[in-house]
């Protein structure tokens, strides 16, 4: 999976956001290290809306011009899937001694 | 700024993705301002990567969607290629001509130089005229004049004659058009002195006579006996503008102009090619031509009243003789890239129409009508450059297969190949197909319809409006066809009209010769001619194929044609009403060769010889317009011997017309011109060619026999080409000919569309109505009233298309009446023919469709329920 789709399916785990609020929480699980710009944010939830991952909300209450989205129960699957996968890679790692507290220790 | 910028680069997102996200992102930008240029460079980006996507699925989606239609992929694929073969084609021969650059340098500024007068327009001109040009005005640069010189010269290589042909020129002509020969030098001032005698030679020649040894330059070679000096050798095919041979051709030397060449002012005989001064167009310089004209005509009213120079842009030179055909094949090659549209088009919409159930579901899973349009867009587009792709390659052929042809009638100055504007072109039609042939059938594809389909998913639902769109594509496919089809009929016609116009001389069993020339020291004196003539004549009546055997100067069709003045005794002249006609001299069979009868007095007899009494035959025409109220026989005309001298000849003959030429039809106002005819004994010539009447059949053979003969009887004379009149006179009608090949092919590929087009629809329309010709013939509808109501339908249609054609045919043809000759635009029996031709098509077309409808079985008509 793309990694920025995994960072907007977290962005969306556990609140609905807007666009915007997105790419901020994005920036701050990253520590500032993923930065979506418009120009790649907005396809990528398109492409969700349309593989049915993400749902629409509709507009936030507070700003007409934003609008609100959180995650379907299908994009909850996908995005649980993906963290076990990664899980289990991180396992695999710590085994080889790429990464502290593996199993032989 | 940000926010316009922003803005802008939206509107190149897709519109869904506009309207749910666009308000979105540029809340976005606002909200975080940070970085702002790679923002929005980001947001480009990702606009370019949304179509590439889009783009690449629709492609992938296309081709998995054609891979299960070969059968309709291949015709419409093989349909695309007709359509943009033919017009990469026609257009590669635009190119080469209209749009490539000549191969001179400053081509742009170069011009010919032309003399108006009585005859028309026409490139040519007298030397001192081309200098007055020159010295009198402002306009002209420079000015070189070129001569195609009249005998071909001999050459000698290892004993044997070879004829060469070539150019004189004057010195500063090849520099002026920025030609400089590949080795040695070019001409300067100091070659035309008298007694200087220097050639350049071409590339081709310089490897066929001298094995390419660089050593030549400097040698010199002997052409009918003078020697002359190789200066320069030319680049390889080079090619040189010869005004006054009206084409740009390659040739085997140049040579000084001689120091004695004619500075007669009314010796209008040379090309002239000059250079505009800077900043000086073609109109500015013939206003200033006009006053010189006004001036020169004063002051040699002689030669020059009425007469008026000018100039022309080079390329005109090949360019206008061929520009009328060129413009009716481009408009009907684009008239068949538009049938062929339709016809894709109209399959299209079959296609895409009701039973495309796959299209409704897309619809019906949330795509919008936009969407589906684009897919159906890349599908064609797809179909479009795959037929280009074979178009090409068919084009390719084509070129190949008619460049003899094409090189006859454009005289060896372009060649004609793709290239990148041609391919191009080729794309560019790729884009106009692909959205004519795509969008139509889209007319048809409404909404509302796709729902409909849906719902009537079974049955396949006829929407009344698609088969609406349908019918009318195949009226613009019917009544496109009228009109090409009719004007490559009338073309037809009239070429048929002229290939067989009366020569006024049998056209069978004849076998000509090109003009051959006789070596130095024959050519010299007359007795040496006179024996010359004698003695071919001797050899070519022993063959045992030939029946009777003739020596000329002209003959019909021989290409060439000279005009003298032949005054009438007894009568004076001033200098508008001289006689002219045409001076042929002939050995006495010359007439019962050609099969020409001799009305009055007699024939010439081999007692016409040197020494006795000079006489003459004259052609109706000439004592129709030159002897009125005078007995022919025995009147006396003057007949020219050399500069301003006439001998008084004896009129013994009246000989009937021959024409010299099928095409050209001016003289005047006949296209007949008046001839006179002199015993060639009596007045022997260095130059002739040689025409037998065969006593068999076969030309082939006797023109091998008559090539032999010419070679044993003169060993010295190169070596002769023999032709028959037919293939002289094709040769004449060549560019009649390969114009009138391309429409009728044109033509016949525009009816096998229009034959594929109305199948399409009728078979449609059956499979549309199975169910209801399943209920009638249940209700004792018999086979011939099926039959005969799909035909009704079709023949509506096309009745309609015939209707639309007639009125675009007769604007069409009106537009070519000038190449039509005698024919009528309103040619009644072509317009009933193409009609008769059409409605046949579509009966042809509809055939297979309305028996398959008299066959229905009424049980299995209701299966399609």
């Amino acid at each position: 999976m793309n990694p920025r789709v995994f960072y907007i399916l977290l962005s969306l785990a556990q609140e609905e956001r807007h666009g915007y609020a997105i790419a901020k929480a994005v920036e701050s699980i990253t520590d500032g290290a993923v930065r979506l710009t418009p120009g790649t944010l907005y396809p990528l939830m398109r492409q969700l809306l349309l593989d049915g991952w993400i749902v629409e909300l509709g507009e936030d209450a507070h700003d007409p011009r934003r609008r609100r989205y959180r995650l379907s129960a299908l994009g909850r699957r996908v995005a649980q899937a993906e963290s076990r996968r990664l899980d289990a890679l991180v396992q695999v790692a710590r085994s080889f001694d790429l990464l502290p507290g593996g199993g032989r220790a | 700024m940000r926010a316009f910028f922003a803005r802008a680069i939206l509107l190149g997102y897709p519109l869904e993705f506009r309207a749910q996200f666009g308000e979105e992102i540029l809340d976005h930008l606002e909200s975080d301002p940070r970085n702002a240029a790679a923002q929005l460079f980001d947001l480009l980006r990702g606009a370019i990567a949304m179509h590439l996507d889009t783009f690449g699925r629709d492609v992938s989606y296309a081709l998995r969607r054609l891979r299960s239609a070969p059968l309709f992929v291949g015709i419409v694929i093989l349909t695309f290629a007709l359509g943009i073969g033919a017009n990469v084609a026609v257009f590669s021969v635009f190119n080469a001509l209209v749009l490539r650059p000549l191969p001179f340098a400053h081509a742009a500024s170069l011009v010919v130089v032309e003399s108006g007068g009585a005859l028309g327009v026409l490139p040519a001109v007298s030397l001192p005229d081309a200098s007055d040009m020159l010295t009198q005005g402002h306009s002209i640069a420079d000015i070189g004049t070129v001569s195609t010189g009249s005998d071909a010269p001999t050459m000698l290589v290892g004993g044997k004659p070879f004829a060469l042909d070539g150019i004189e020129v004057s010195p500063n002509y090849l520099a002026m058009l920025g030609i400089a020969p590949e080795l040695g030098r070019g001409f300067t001032a100091a070659d035309a002195r008298p007694g200087v005698h220097n050639i350049i030679i071409s590339d081709e020649m310089w490897r066929k006579y001298f094995g390419a040894d660089p050593g030549v330059l400097g040698r010199a070679i002997s052409l009918d006996g003078q020697p002359y000096r190789i200066v320069g050798i030319l680049h390889p095919h080079q090619l040189l503008p010869l005004p006054n041979a009206e084409a740009i051709a390659p040739k085997d030397f140049v040579m000084v102009l001689p120091a004695n060449s004619t500075r007669d002012r009314g010796a209008r005989m040379y090309g002239a090619i000059a250079v505009l001064a800077p900043g000086i167009s073609i109109q500015r310089a013939n206003t200033e031509l006009a006053l010189i004209s006004q001036r020169l005509a004063r002051a040699y009213p002689l030669s020059n009243v009425g007469m008026s120079l000018s100039v022309a842009g080079l390329r005109d030179l090949v360019l206008q003789p061929v520009l009328t055909s060129l413009w009716i094949v481009f408009a009907a090659v684009i008239g068949i890239l538009l049938i062929t549209c339709a016809n894709v088009g109209n399959m299209l919409a079959a296609r895409w129409s009701s039973r495309d159930r796959e299209l409704a579901i897309r619809r019906a899973l949330g795509a919008s009508t936009g969407r589906i349009a684009r897919a159906l867009l890349t599908e064609t587009g797809i179909l479009a450059l795959i037929g280009a792709v074979v178009g090409v390659a068919l084009a390719q052929i084509t070129l190949q297969l008619l460049s003899g042809m094409i090189a006859r009638v454009l005289s060896e100055s372009v060649t004609i190949g793709l290239d990148l504007a041609s391919l191009s072109y080729a794309l560019a039609i790729v884009v106009v197909a692909t959205l004519l042939a795509g969008l139509t059938p889209m007319l048809a594809l409404r909404v509302g319809d796709l729902q409909l389909v849906l719902k009537s998913a079974g049955r396949g639902g006829d929407s009344s409006h698609g088969h609406w769109v349908r019918g009318a594509l195949v009226v613009v496919e019917i009544a496109l066809a009228i009109a090409l089809v009719t004007v490559s009929g009338l073309m037809l016609r009239s070429f048929i009209d002229l290939v067989n116009t009366p020569l006024g001389i049998r056209t069978t069993g004849l076998v000509v010769t090109n003009e051959m020339t006789l070596p130095i020291g024959q050519r010299e004196n007359a007795t040496a001619q006179a024996a010359a003539a004698r003695r071919i004549l001797r050899h070519l009546q022993a063959l045992p194929g030939v029946d009777a055997a003739a020596l000329a100067v002209e003959y019909p069709e021989a290409d060439m044609e000279f005009e003298e003045t032949t005054p009438v005794f007894g009568r004076t002249y001033t200098r508008e009403n001289a006689p002219w006609s045409t001076a042929d001299y002939v050995s006495p069979g010359y007439f019962r060769v050609f099969g020409e009868r001799i009305l009055r007095g007699r024939a010439f007899t081999d007692a016409d010889r040197a020494g006795s009494a000079p006489v003459a035959i004259v052609n109706e025409r000439f004592v129709a317009k030159y002897l009125q109220g005078l007995n022919p026989i025995g009147a006396r005309v003057g007949v020219v011997r050399g500069p301003s001298s006439h001998r008084w000849t004896t009129i013994v003959g009246v000989v009937s017309n021959e024409r010299l030429s099928i095409t050209t039809d001016t003289f005047g106002d006949s296209p007949v011109s008046p001839e006179l005819f002199t015993p060639l004994a009596q007045a022997p010539q260095a130059s002739f060619s040689a025409i037998v009447h065969t006593r068999s059949g076969d030309a082939t053979t006797v023109g091998r026999e008559v090539q032999l003969a010419v070679a044993q009887a003169l060993p010295s004379v190169p070596p002769v080409q023999t032709y028959t009149i037919g293939e002289r006179i094709a040769n004449d009608t060549v560019q009649a000919r390969l114009t009138t090949t391309l429409l009728l092919s044109l033509g016949l590929i525009a009816l096998l569309l229009a034959l594929s087009g109305i199948f399409g629809v009728a078979s449609f329309s059956v499979t549309q109505r199975v169910h209801e010709f399943g209920v009638r013939i249940t209700h004792g509808a018999t086979s011939t009233a099926i039959v005969a109501d799909v035909l009704r339908r079709i023949l509506v249609t096309t009745s309609i298309g015939v209707a639309c054609g007639l009125i675009l045919a007769a604007c069409a043809a009106s537009a070519i009446v000038a190449q039509l000759g005698t024919i009528s635009p309103f040619d009644p029996l072509t317009f009933a023919t193409v009609v008769a031709l059409i409605f046949l098509t579509a009966i042809l077309a509809s055939l297979q469709p309305a028996l398959r409808a008299s066959r229905v079985e009424p049980a299995e008509s209701l299966r399609y329920e």
